[in-house]
């Protein structure tokens, strides 16, 4: 069969490109976006009826309605991707074809709502870009195509964001064409699943200075950045964010870990772990963005301080 | 995002510095000295300098103690003449703003080492100190006085110098060897030798580390001072520990007698009620209500060059030692008792009668030592706390790590 008649379910500003290349090749006969509207599905709506793309609310007070109006496009494919909601079931059997939701991991690995978050923070090399049915659980459904895509020792949370928004129309239009044979080569997920992608709260975000190495911090950091401000730093009344760290050589001649083993024009900013040292290269808080040697000067924090893992209105001493 | 704006729950400590000390270096740091230095001006700076650093020091060792504005005014004037000789030494950032920890302590920026000479009471006890040390030596022999970490100005010492070469004494037979490690403060303290012209009482003045010196004299005078409140952070202890080798068999060690006590007190009333109606701390001003409070665990270690000698080090780690301290005893039958905290004063004799009382500077400020919680548990524990109840005998051992400090343990 042809597949012409597609839904898109999104619910971030990161879809837009996606869904103007679908229309371009006038394959999208609405968008629906689910929740209670924020401003971003507000500017999302906004820019979409602006190219003539339908758009569909979907939360509490208009299911039935929008049900209503999905029956009568009578699509033959759902899309969903960058969606952070979970929908209930009546939506995913309209399509012909079912609902086809795009999830950043190799599922059944890293199921759940920031999988890019946990996979850098893991210390993941390859990730893939998973295409699968959506059916009655969260990200269990029968995967329809599959791309890998590399996760580098530098990248970011965004860097990899950014890798697969490039592959993703292709990653589509393989969609495409298999939904036009009713996805006959669906494969389904097993239960094996050793690491999940729970949302993320702000205990995450803290620097867990008593255990972490010096790898599993660079990659806190990098999998919080640039969007959650990377990891949280502590000391005194001081908070900012640490938005890149790196491994560092010097000694931390056994000092507690969080303690200031250096400051220095030359060699930056240098903290103790339990097993060897960080360099805190990139800082920011309300008032910038600085180097780590600079941002020890500006809030004179010197050698001998101690970074506390949380702020320190949870630590009362006596 | 956010800002977490809480109150701590640290012991704000009392301020030693008088505040118009430092208003006055403050001042000085906003304005840079915008002072233009050609020789003329470098010759009325060496002027300058010689004989303010002349006056404090006669200042310093008149039997009677003056005045304390008096003093706070001596010690202004001078502050400014050193601020313009480090103005000259003309430190690149790296010089002036790197701190690090190495394997026997702290090593702080000589930004921050520069007003360590406004600790009034410090100086004082320590220029008095040295000059009846060296009264008592033979004037006729060569004596070596070693001064290792002694910072951009070894203010304990070359006030006392420019005055003798003031009156013309001690040369040659005074030989001195400065040593810091940072190549910031050696390039200062060059610098002021020349300007307080003095080089003849210099041996040698070396960037390095302490723990690797070896001198070619042996020590007859070892000046050292390399502590923060509470014995911690910085490497006295080792430092002594490596030059007692060294030093001659008449040698004698600046402070002759550096002792640790333990008390109990409420935090409150020691840190905060004792202070709150003085300016500045000082022994003279200690409220005697609040010391009677105190419950007085006796002392926990003492540094003297006897002790010094039968020091037994124990190994610790890798790289480090500890050094077996005295035991004390948390009293019994005092009902409120968890709400003490334990604490650790330094008292220091100086030499013969001059001496360094608790709170009389930064480094005689009792420090508390939060880790030892006694008939409580903390409500956030941290990894070092020390849970103790009343009666527990509580053993100390001197860390010789790179923080060095005490570690309470339960005997
Ligand atoms: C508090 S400061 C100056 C102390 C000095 N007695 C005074 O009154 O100003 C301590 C000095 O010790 C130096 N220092 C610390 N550790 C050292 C080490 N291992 N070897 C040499 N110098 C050291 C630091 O560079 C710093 O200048």
């Amino acid at each position: 069969m042809n597949i012409s008649n597609i839904i898109v379910i999104t619910t971030g500003m990161e879809s837009i490109n996606l869904i103007s290349l679908l229309h371009s090749k006038q394959l999208v006969k609405g968008v629906v976006i689910p929740g209670a509207w924020g401003h971003i599905q507000h500017h999302l709506n906004e820019q979409l009826r602006a190219a003539g793309i339908p758009c569909f609310p979907y939360g509490k007070d208009n299911i039935n309605q929008t049900l209503q109006s999905l029956q009568d496009i009578s699509p033959d494919l759902g899309l969903m991707f960058f969606c952070s909601e979970k929908l209930d079931s009546d939506i995913y059997r309209i399509p012909g074809q079912g609902v086809i939701n795009i999830h950043a991991s190799p599922l059944p690995e890293y199921r759940g709502a920031q999988p890019i978050y946990w996979q850098i923070r893991n210390g993941e090399t390859r990730t893939a870009l998973t295409a699968h049915i959506v059916d009655s659980s969260l990200d269990t459904g029968p995967v329809v195509a599959q791309k890998l895509v590399e996760i580098d020792p530098y990248d970011t949370h965004h860097c990899v964001l950014g890798r697969m928004s490039e592959i993703l129309p292709s990653l589509i239009d393989e969609i495409i064409d298999k939904a036009a044979d009713g996805f006959i080569d669906r494969r389904p997920q097993t239960d094996q699943c050793s690491n999940l992608a729970p949302r993320i709260n702000q205990d995450d975000l803290h620097i867990d200075w008593s255990n972490i190495t010096s790898e599993a911090l660079c990659n806190q950091v990098r999998a919080g950045s640039p969007h959650l401000g990377g990891a949280h730093l502590f000391l005194g009344q001081s908070v900012a964010q640490l938005l890149q760290a790196s491994a560092s050589d010097i000694s931390n001649f056994d000092t507690p870990p969080g303690t200031i083993v250096r400051v220095s024009p030359g060699e930056g900013l240098i903290v103790a772990l339990k097993e060897g040292c960080i360099r805190l290269d990139i800082v920011a808080n309300s008032e910038g963005v600085f180097d780590g040697y600079r941002y020890a000067c500006l809030y004179d924090f010197k050698a001998g301080m101690q970074f506390h893992k949380s702020p320190l209105l949870n630590q009362q001493g006596h | 995002m956010d800002n977490y704006k809480t109150t701590s729950t640290r012991v704000t400590m009392p301020a030693v510095q008088d505040k118009r000390l430092e208003q006055m270096f403050n001042q000085f740091l906003r304005d840079q000295l915008a002072a233009c230095m050609n020789t003329d001006a470098e010759n009325s700076h060496q002027e300058a300098l010689q004989h303010s650093l002349e006056q404090l020091t006669e200042l310093l060792l008149i039997n009677s103690r003056p005045d304390h504005d008096q003093l706070a005014d001596a010690f202004s004037e001078s502050n400014i003449r050193l601020l313009n000789s480090f103005k000259l030494a003309d430190l690149n950032e790296t010089e002036l703003n790197q701190s690090f920890i190495n394997k026997h302590g702290l090593v702080i920026s000589v930004k921050d080492t520069l007003n360590t000479v406004n600790d009034i009471y410090r100086v004082r006890s320590f220029i008095r100190g040295i000059h009846s040390a060296l009264n008592e030596t033979d004037s006729s022999r060569v004596t070596h006085i070693v001064y290792p970490a002694c910072g951009p100005f070894a203010p304990l010492l070359l006030p006392l110098i420019r005055h003798y070469k003031a009156k013309g004494v001690f040369s040659p037979n005074l030989k001195i060897s400065l040593l810091d490690i940072q190549p910031g403060a050696v390039k200062v303290l060059n610098q002021l030798i020349d300007d307080l012209d003095i080089r003849e009482y210099i041996h040698e003045v070396l960037c390095m580390d302490v723990m690797d010196y070896q001198p070619e004299l042996p020590i007859d005078l070892l000046v050292l001072e390399a502590l923060q409140h509470g014995f911690t952070k910085e490497g006295h202890m080792a430092f002594a520990c490596h030059l007692s080798q060294f030093l001659s068999a008449e040698a004698r060690m600046i402070p002759e007698k550096l002792s640790v006590t333990a008390f109990l007190n409420k935090g409150q009333r020691e840190y905060v009620d004792q202070w709150k109606d003085q300016e500045r701390a000082h022994s003279d001003f200690l409220d005697s209500e609040i010391q009677n409070e105190r419950i007085m665990l006796g002392e926990i270690f003492s540094l003297t060059l006897e002790t010094l000698k039968s020091i037994k080090l124990i190994p610790f780690g890798e790289n480090a030692r500890l050094v077996e301290c005295n035991q004390i005893t948390i009293p019994q039958d005092i009902p409120d008792i968890n709400k003490y905290i334990l604490n650790l004063a330094v008292n220091i004799a100086t030499y013969s009668t001059e001496t360094l009382n608790e709170y009389d500077s930064g480094i005689t400020c009792p420090v508390p030592d939060m880790s030892v919680c006694i008939d409580f548990k903390p409500k956030a524990p941290e990894p070092d706390d020390l849970l103790v109840k009343s009666g527990d005998k509580i053993k100390f051992y001197y860390k010789m790590t790179a923080t060095p400090g005490f570690l309470p343990t339960i005997a």
